[in-house]
């Protein structure tokens, strides 16, 4: 029975919604606390009925249709419920349940025709109460005149409850899209510290802004998101003479508490799980495919690893968010570092900060906050100059001085940007000897260097003999890459990029010379084909023509000292690219895409820079993942 | 190739809308809720919408008075698919800017014919 799975799970969430909304109703104090309960019933009894109808289940049709019409009933009802109406409804819900799970037999309901006359039984034709007079309020009235009579006496309930009204504004755009805020979080934004009580469209032209009328408590507006515009438009009269009235408060209370406090360690002992479970479900896979079953015998069991495979995706990512965190958690710690650092150095300094509302695992937010630190003090000390020498440069006296978090894929790009001098490529060159025709990211190599410095004297906050190396262990123990981008005379970009998760990662399986490795599939940006009698020999190395430019190789047999023998006509190649760097990465073959489970590597005598762990196969046997952005660094020189 | 935007807060009846109107070969937008539905219409171009009525913070009717308040979408096909209900009728949802009004449950086949047919051949 084709859906049968998604209908069923949905239905069952929708059971469980309207259970939980019944009993809320039950215990509703008054007539409004009931309103926005019966609403929520009245949707999900209406988006059951369409899917039970779609699965050919006339009789919970039936039961769904007669629900409804109860609570058309009722909502109109400004006393108290009986609780004999919850109880046919909760028996109804049973019924409803029973009827779902029985499918696909399709039993015909005699005992629910017995739950559905109980409730017509229970009919009371009543009306609402009077409107509420018209009140002065500052709402603007682009959103005023979407508002409804109830909506209005809702506000003045509010207020008399010693709630705020405020209004939010957003107008969606595909660069904000792409970072997930849409209109949808936005609306869980402000329902985290509040109640939204209208969301308006306003449209011109083309462009649509959301208006979003909240109701918050006084003294806990909503959080700063980016892309919305905030304003409170009415507090309570007399806020703090006024004691707020119990049940708003409570229930808001209730919403924001509705959190779990968990230890780091559990969550990573279901993450540990969680990848157990993966390596299962290869080895499922594998023992399929040793097994030689016939095609026809051989599906549904594929059916139903696909749908393992779907599920435990899912799986990941739910407890992955679980360990999420705003970024803000350090950001927020910057303005404060960046205000006392100022204060004993010449620079004057603005601090911008961009993304902090990015999420990103528990544990980098604690490591991230040193390396974080590093870079800031370091662009003080190193790349803003006095405003004195800013002004002679032409340049506005107050440095800028740059936080930003970007989430690429699986992994988030962290910038730490400034606009003072940048690099002195070539005092770096000259500390160590090596010349001066350095490279932006040859002279990272250098800075990173253990104890390097170019200044005479260590200056307080950045010189204290802990450098860039540390920065650089930091983010190579968060699996992640350090780069810098220079512009002399302009300032200079410090980049981390770091895996949001940090155990599991989707990642293409190649082989080469008959071993397996494994490689990030963030780091692929298009997999190509090959053939060996295109390539051309150049004395820097070998190159291909790729969509009219060139494209040069790595051949990763060489790289990892395997013989030529057995090399296939037209291999696949691997294209990586960052910046304006492109590099082809030669392998045999790619065999297919998977999620692994990173391991560490715990021999060191296998330890190399561009090994980024290992990963256990569902045959039991181990491949090495290879750390393509690690190799391109050293590809540049190879 | 056509665009085709999916307004339904029921994932499962999302997933069967597409199913059925796989054979257009369109790109598919899917939204959960009208405010989403109002963004997706914002932000990339469609040739047409199928919506639900029923859903939470805002009424599809409500959606359809919100398409057509954009210039761009004027004469954008509205293809209603809902549970039929006592309180809207085909022709009160034809009358609120609706191009063409079918219920739930729908047959594949029928609601493709619909879509083809508002989609011009």
């Amino acid at each position: 029975m084709e859906f049968l799975e998604e209908f069923t799970q949905e239905a069952e969430e929708l059971l469980g919604l309207i259970n939980k909304q019944l009993l809320g109703v039950a215990e509703a104090s008054s007539a409004s606390a009931r309103q926005p309960l019966l609403q929520e019933l009245l949707r999900a009894f209406h988006t059951l009925k369409g899917l039970v109808g779609m699965m050919g289940l006339e009789p919970a049709g039936e039961i769904c249709h007669a629900c409804e019409s109860a609570l058309n009933r009722v909502r109109k009802q400004p006393q108290g419920l009986e609780s004999r109406w919850v109880d046919s409804m909760l028996e109804c819900s049973r019924v409803l349940g029973r009827l779902i799970h029985a499918l696909p037999e399709r039993p015909g309901l005699p005992e629910a025709r017995a739950s559905l006359e109980r409730l017509h039984s229970l009919d009371q034709p009543q009306h609402w109460a009077a409107p509420v007079g018209q009140m002065e309020l500052s709402v603007p009235e682009e959103v005023g005149r979407h508002l409804q009579e109830d909506d209005w006496s809702r506000i003045h309930q509010a207020l008399q409850d010693g709630l705020s009204i405020g209004l939010a504004y957003f107008s969606p755009t595909p660069e904000l899209a792409a970072r997930d805020l849409n209109v949808n979080r936005v609306r869980e934004h402000l329902l985290a510290s509040g109640d939204l009580l209208k969301a308006v469209p306003l449209i011109e032209g083309s462009r649509v802004r959301f208006a979003f009328l909240c109701l918050f408590p006084a003294h806990l507006p909503p959080q700063a998101l980016e892309g919305v515009d905030w304003e409170v438009l009415d507090t309570p009269p007399a806020a703090e003479a006024m004691p707020a009235r119990e049940h708003p408060l409570e229930e808001i209370a209730r919403a924001v508490s509705n959190t779990v406090r968990v230890e780091v360690s559990r969550l990573d002992e279901i993450m540990r799980l969680v990848g157990e479970l993966v390596v299962s479900r290869w080895r499922l896979e594998n023992a399929l495919d040793s097994a030689g079953l016939e095609d026809n015998r051989q599906a549904p069991i594929r059916d139903s690893a696909a749908r393992i495979e779907r599920q435990l995706r899912e799986l990941r990512q739910a407890v992955t968010r679980a360990r999420m965190v705003p970024l803000s958690e350090v950001f927020g710690r910057m303005p404060l570092a960046v205000r006392d650092l100022a204060r004993s150095s010449p620079c004057q300094v603005r601090l911008e900060m961009d993304g902090e509302e990015t999420q990103v695992d528990k544990v980098l937010v604690e490591r991230l906050l040193d390396p974080l630190l590093h870079l800031v003090r370091n662009a003080l000390a190193h790349g803003l100059e006095s405003p004195e020498e800013r002004e002679r440069a032409g340049k506005n006296p107050v440095g800028t001085l740059r936080l930003s978090a970007q989430p690429q894929g699986d992994s988030i790009r962290i910038e730490v940007c400034d606009d003072g001098r940048g690099l002195d490529l070539e005092a770096i060159g000259r500390a160590t000897g090596v010349g001066s025709s350095l490279e932006a990211n040859r002279a990272l190599d250098i800075l990173c260097r253990p104890g390097f410095s170019t200044r005479r004297e260590a200056a307080r906050d950045a010189g204290r003999g802990v450098g860039m190396d540390v920065v650089r262990t930091a983010v190579a123990e968060m699996g992640g890459h350090l780069g810098v981008e220079n512009r002399p005379g302009q300032g200079c970009t410090f980049w981390m990029r770091l895996p949001l998760t940090l155990t599991i990662v989707d990642s293409f399986l190649v082989s080469l010379a008959g071993e397996r490795y494994a490689v990030a599939r963030d780091a692929v940006t298009e997999v190509v084909e090959i053939p060996l009698q295109d390539i051309q020999r150049h004395p820097g190395g070998e190159l291909v023509t790729w969509r009219g430019g060139a494209l040069p190789l790595v051949r990763l047999r060489q790289v990892l000292g395997s013989a030529p023998q057995g090399e296939p006509e037209n291999p696949h190649a691997l294209v990586y690219s960052a910046g304006t760097q492109r590099l082809a990465f030669v392998v045999d073959r790619v065999v297919g895409l998977r999620e692994v489970v990173v391991r560490p590597l715990a021999d060191p005598l296998l330890a190399r820079p561009w090994l980024g762990g290992a990963t256990e196969l569902g045959d039991g046997s181990v491949a090495l993942i290879l750390d393509l952005p690690q190799l391109a660094r050293q590809g540049a020189r190879l | 190739m056509t665009s085709v935007l999916v307004v339904d807060d029921s994932p499962t009846m999302r997933k069967m809308v597409k199913a059925a109107l796989l054979p257009l070969g369109s790109k598919f937008g899917e939204a959960a809720n009208g405010l989403e539905a109002i963004e997706q219409l914002a932000l990339q171009h469609f040739d047409l919408m199928v919506l639900d009525l029923n859903m939470p913070d805002m009424h599809g009717l409500e959606v359809i008075q919100y398409t057509r308040a954009y210039e761009s979408y004027k004469e954008l096909p509205i293809l209603v698919l809902t549970t039929r209900s006592e309180h809207e009728t085909r022709q009160s949802v034809l009358e609120a800017g609706a191009n063409r009004y079918c219920t739930k449950p729908f047959q594949p086949a029928e609601l493709l014919a619909a879509v083809r047919e508002l989609l011009g051949g």
